[in-house]
């Protein structure tokens, strides 16, 4: 053969890929770049100090005055949790390459269309039959619940390539 | 935009993963420039024309028998003239 031969393309070279168990999972490409391992270990440390410092707050509130500084720090907690892990999430983008960034964007993208079509729905359906909405229902944390919608926009529009 | 990726990388016997370490990019964006199902951006296309020593025109070549727009999908409409 000669030296400037193409060589055959191996066979694992062929096709995109993509880790599906992390993009369905974490809403990530993984852990195997130093930005992935960093993403995924402060977003785990953050929820978890969440978990801990809410059953902690949640327990001893109990024990004390409304006005505790305990519920104070319950009410907080999520809140603070989840813009640590959106800041998190901004540097991780920013790490990423142009692809999985522009696919990670993408979903982000359709999610946020999404929330708004569904919310524009229901809140449209909910105006005009005057639903009574339980105080629950009302929460802002079931935004949190738009995740595993981007994560799976992210597992579809990343098949595209 | 059709490109001549794979031929360049098979000459130097590179894998998708070499190249992709070369240019700073995933294995996954190599796949999908060769496969002409992402096109690059300016300055990844001029680092591709750096990595292997060639003219971008020589690489990338636009396909002008057909007119493309892109969606707001990313999704590619070919319409033929």
């Amino acid at each position: 053969m000669p030296s400037d031969a193409p060589r055959a393309v191996s066979s694992d070279n062929d096709g995109s890929k993509w880790p599906a168990a992390a993009m369905l999972g974490y809403g990530t490409f993984g852990r195997r770049t130093p930005a992935g391992r960093r993403y995924h270990t402060r977003t785990a440390i953050a929820l978890i100090a969440m978990v801990v410092l809410c059953l902690a707050a949640a327990i001893l509130a109990g024990d004390f005055h409304h006005n505790s500084s305990w519920r104070v720090i319950l009410s907080l907690v999520p809140g603070v949790a989840f813009l640590y892990i959106t800041w998190e999430f901004h540097t991780y983008i920013l790490a990423l390459d142009e692809l999985a960034r522009r696919i990670q964007l993408e979903a982000m993208a359709w999610t946020y269309l999404t929330g708004l079509g569904v919310a524009a729905l229901v809140g449209g359906v909910a105006l005009v039959y005057g639903w009574q909405w339980n105080r629950l229902w009302l929460n802002p944390l079931w935004f949190v619940f738009l995740e595993p919608v981007r994560a799976c926009f992210l597992y579809y529009i990343a098949r595209r390539y | 935009m059709k490109n001549d990726l794979r031929v360049l990388r098979a000459h130097r016997s590179w894998s998708q993963a070499e190249l992709a370490e070369r240019l700073g990019v995933s294995r996954q964006t190599v796949n999908a420039i060769e496969t002409a199902r992402y096109d690059p951006s300016l300055p990844l296309a001029f680092k591709i024309a750096t990595t292997f020593n060639k003219p971008i025109e020589e690489i990338f070549q636009p396909e002008i028998e057909e007119e493309v727009s892109v969606g707001l999908d990313g999704g590619r409409r070919h319409k033929r003239s």
